[in-house]
């Protein structure tokens, strides 16, 4: 068991490949239009490379603080991550009988929290690299990308799938990533589900709610970010 | 895109309240559209729900309960300090000296699994790291492209089409599954690099554990600062591994 949770380990520094980095939110249509990639298999690769080479560019960057990467990759995330579809796969049989106030409740939550979770992940990266195997048209507009992550020292590669949707006039968005086998949307579907057969769906999203709180913004204010500086100037 | 109709969401709410004081009906309008999942889509990847299969859950969580206390007071913080003690050029020699020390039962079981190929890779991966790599220190193999695919008889023992058997979680192992634990036990009586020496034996074991604990300390700091119900994402996570294990070694 042990060698099974190593793998999935290490693919989970790489679940901030997921952030999506493009423009800013409110030009993400008009960044999208200008470079959306067509709805095939290569349209597919060119989507997760460009990502990618997006992500990177942003972690590597020795210019910026850590909190304005974190703004950055937060706007992508918004931008590229389609929280809407996942929130409501998560739920399962429950999206059924969810009413539309308490899903207009959670699924900005379960954004955040998703969004809360993984992006502060990016201080585990530590320059690996990565090769796009394959892109598969698994019908219906969706896509999986296979991706090895390759790492410097000499283990074996961490797999880790992106499930992409198409959606016309916008192009590619992410909605699941599985690392080593190991599925996002299905392991929280599990997760959530558990406690919304015990407790019930008010109590979980009262629940999400307090833990979204408790993870902290993920975003500070410029001031906030000046703020710190100057403290980390002064202690030297 | 998105980021608008949160603050569009936010805006309606105070709008409400507004209304509330009036006693007059907030009119919800579906922000966020319904969307009907469709789960067939996704059946033929994510199958049926074996991420949920547990009919021994309450017997299992009451083990998970106690293995989380004794991880989190003992076992956690060697780990962590393990961590900090040991540098991670240090860590990286340790864990692949372990792994190579796997290869034995590896090799075995691709041999019982019929896998030609994967018997090949074993043999010159435990010679190579064995001899150029100094004692399994260094995992030179990978190098020369001979990837590391590890086999266990509770694969083969699936690869031979025995279904898995209910989820487990054992006292201190953690998560297996009946087919799983039987087939470790199996793996360990037939090693065939069984040694008499206690020392030797205790000593590998003890280092084993405490490496892989460390391995997966980011993994479960990550569950226990995120999920509901860690128990149930941990079951998730190991069942959904095992299955694509088993998959991956049909082919």
């Amino acid at each position: 068991m042990a060698i099974i949770m190593v793998r999935i380990n290490r693919y989970l520094k790489y679940i901030i490949f997921s952030v999506i980095f493009t423009n800013s939110v409110l030009f993400s249509d008009i960044a999208n239009a200008a470079n959306a990639e067509e709805k095939n298999i290569s349209g597919a690769r060119d989507y997760v490379t460009r990502v990618s080479e997006d992500i990177l560019e942003i972690v590597n960057d020795v210019n910026i603080s850590e909190q304005e990467k974190e703004n950055y990759l937060s706007k992508l995330f918004d931008a590229h991550v389609d929280t809407g579809w996942m929130g409501q796969f998560i739920l399962g049989k429950y999206n059924r009988t969810i009413t539309d106030a308490q899903r207009n409740e959670y699924i900005p939550l379960y954004h955040e929290y998703l969004k809360r979770s993984y992006i502060p992940k990016f201080k585990l990266y530590s320059g690996e690299n990565y090769n796009i195997i394959r892109a598969k048209d698994k019908g219906r507009d969706n896509f999986l990308v296979k991706v090895a992550i390759v790492s410097d020292k000499a283990n074996s590669d961490v797999n880790v799938d992106y499930r992409l949707n198409y959606k016309d006039g916008k192009g590619f968005v992410i909605r699941d990533i599985v690392g080593e086998g190991v599925s996002l949307i299905v392991t929280q579907r599990s997760d959530f589900g558990a406690m919304i057969k015990k407790k019930g769906i008010e109590f979980f999203i009262k629940k999400l709610s307090e833990k979204v709180e408790s993870m902290g913004s993920s975003t500070i204010t410029d001031d906030d970010s000046s703020k710190k500086d100057k403290i980390a100037e002064a202690a030297g | 895109m998105f980021v608008s109709s949160i603050d569009d969401a936010l805006a309606r709410k105070v709008e409400n309240k507004a209304y509330e004081q009036e006693n007059v009906e907030p009119d919800y309008v579906a922000i966020i559209p319904p969307v009907v999942v469709d789960e067939e889509e996704y059946e033929d990847d994510y199958g049926s729900d074996i991420s949920d299969s547990d009919p021994l859950e309450s017997v299992n969580r009451i083990m998970y309960d106690f293995n989380d206390v004794v991880d989190r007071y003992l076992l956690a913080p060697v780990a962590r300090g393990y961590r900090s003690v040991v540098p991670e050029y240090g860590r990286d020699r340790i864990g692949d000296a372990l792994n190579n020390l796997t290869s034995p039962v590896s090799f075995v079981n691709n041999i019982l699994q019929g896998d030609v190929k994967g018997t090949a890779t074993v043999f010159w991966r435990f010679v190579i790291n064995s001899t150029i790599g100094i004692g399994g220190l260094h995992d030179i193999a990978t190098d020369f492209g001979l990837e590391r695919d590890d086999a266990d008889f509770g694969q083969t023992m699936g690869v031979y089409g025995l279904e898995s058997g209910p989820y487990i979680v054992l006292p201190l192992l953690g998560p297996t599954t009946v087919r799983d634990s039987l087939g470790d036990i199996f793996d360990v009586i037939y090693d065939p690099t069984a040694s008499a020496n206690t020392a030797f034996v205790v000593t590998h074991r003890v280092v084993d554990i405490v490496d892989s604990r460390e391995n997966i300390l980011d993994f479960t700091d990550d569950i226990e600062k995120n999920s509901f119900d860690p128990y149930v994402s941990i079951r998730s996570s190991y069942l959904q591994n095992r299955q694509k294990e088993i998959d991956s070694a049909y082919k």
